[in-house]
């Protein structure tokens, strides 16, 4: 008997072949006698193993899928917030965003400052009086120490005054 | 979950928003209320004007930290006259009453400055020596005096006489600003003091002398030597010459006296305090109250 044959065997103990084939098996195992003993042996060897483990009932009811997938939707981790509530937050924030960019763009397109002129209007006070600041450099000068002194000269010991 | 922390949320991101306005965020350094008044000045300019401006920025640029904080003093105090004359003229002042009042403020500085008896006059080129000395001297001792208390460190001390005058002046200033209002605070209300936060530091010292002639010496000392209703109208009637610290340690001076006194105070220590700088006196006598109330 070669390995095709034992395979055939094993596939009519087991109720798999059509019936034409498994009319043949039957008609080999009446002339084979060595086909009979193996086919006998394993049905004794699978009669033992059904005793000693017996296959457990498990016809499942009819509301088992329905439980089923009950079970695992309890399972599931809980969200933090109702789908409605994450929905409207979600809208919300993609809201503000919109807006938000709306606003830093169109304010920077009315100002259209540039970086460099940023800094000249930090310094316009200075720039627009230029001249005025030149020309009066000395007066200006003198009556801001006039004012530092008025404050500061408190911190020396009293001098002469006139 | 309520919908109303979203609004909340998004409302304030947006007042944040508009109140920050990215598009007036101003350099650093520069007052965000003067950079918003500049802009909006910018704004109304047309192109060559700005173009002149640039240039001139340009020019700036190429100065040194001292000569661009020089122009810049310059500068806040041209505002600052002009912003006296216009209270008092009722209209915005032209250049040439802007010339005539520095001119005015110069005279004035040269009447107040001290001179020995049988000292001639000095020129202008001494006179503008002598008030450049005094006013080195005196940002030096407050300096010193600042850091002999503690407020500032050895290492602050040094950074800050290696500095250019100019640049020496907005320092000090920044921290007599500080001073005054920590005094203050004793004083004053809590609004009060958080107005002070927002003014210069020559408007805020400005404001702590008006104090000193309402209410006397600021913090405990104020409060352990009061002014009567005598000093209030002794005050009231002098002409602003000498400083408000000055006339109050002439005017207290025996209750100074008394008061130090009580506290332990050897007299030739008093005899030194009420004879030394007088802008060391309140801060001195605050800080000795200071101490021997915690006591």
């Amino acid at each position: 008997m070669n390995e095709r044959d034992g395979i055939r065997l094993l596939e009519y103990l087991d109720r798999r072949l059509p019936p034409d084939e498994r009319a043949e098996v039957e008609a080999w195992l009446k002339r084979d006698a060595e086909a009979r003993r193996l086919v006998a042996d394993h049905e004794r060897l699978w009669a033992l193993l059904g005793e000693a483990l017996p296959m457990p009932d498990v016809a499942a009811s009819p509301d088992f899928r329905e439980r089923t997938l009950r079970l695992a939707e309890q399972e599931r981790p809980a969200a933090l917030l109702p789908f409605r509530t994450r929905a409207v937050a979600l809208l919300a924030a993609s809201l503000l965003v919109v807006v938000g960019g709306w606003a830093w763009w169109s304010a920077s397109q009315r100002s259209g400052l540039s970086p460099g002129d940023r800094a000249v209007v930090g310094e316009l006070r200075v720039l627009e009086n230029w001249d005025f600041l030149q020309a009066h450099a000395r007066e200006l000068d003198l009556a801001v120490k006039a004012e530092v002194l008025h404050h500061l000269a408190g911190e020396l010991t009293k001098e002469v005054p006139r | 979950m309520s919908l109303r922390p979203i609004v909340a949320l998004a409302a304030s991101m947006l007042l944040a928003g508009f109140a920050l306005r990215p598009d007036v965020r101003p350099v650093a350094d520069i007052d965000p209320v003067v950079f918003r008044a500049n802009l909006e000045r910018w704004q109304t300019l047309p192109e060559p004007e700005r173009e002149a401006l640039r240039e001139r920025y340009a020019r700036f640029c190429d100065l040194t930290p001292g000569e661009q904080e020089a122009l810049q003093q310059r500068a806040d105090m041209l505002a600052r006259v002009r912003g006296k004359l216009a209270q008092r003229q009722g209209h915005d002042a032209t250049p040439d009453e802007t010339a005539a009042e520095l001119v005015r403020l110069v005279e004035r500085a040269r009447r107040a400055a001290p001179l020995p008896p049988g000292t001639p006059e000095p020129t202008d080129a001494e006179f503008l020596a002598q008030m450049e000395n005094r006013t080195r001297r005196s940002v030096a001792a407050f300096l010193d005096r600042l850091a002999r208390r503690g407020d500032i460190t050895p290492q602050q001390l040094a950074h800050l006489r290696a500095q250019t005058l100019p640049e020496q002046l907005r320092d000090a200033l920044l921290l007599l600003k500080s001073e005054q209002i920590n005094l203050c605070s004793e004083t004053v209300p809590a609004a009060e003091a958080d107005e002070l936060m927002r003014l210069p530091p020559l408007d805020v010292a400005s404001r702590a002398d008006r104090l000193r002639q309402q209410r006397g010496f600021l913090g405990r000392l104020g409060t352990a030597v009061p002014l009567t209703e005598d000093d209030r109208k002794s005050l009231a009637t002098d002409d602003g010459e000498p400083e408000i610290r000055e006339r109050l340690r002439d005017l207290k001076g025996p209750d100074l006296r008394d008061l130090l006194s009580r506290k332990g105070v050897p007299s030739e220590q008093i005899d030194a305090l009420l004879s030394g700088p007088v802008n060391a006196l309140e801060g001195d006598l605050n800080d000795l109250l200071a101490h021997s109330g915690s006591r």
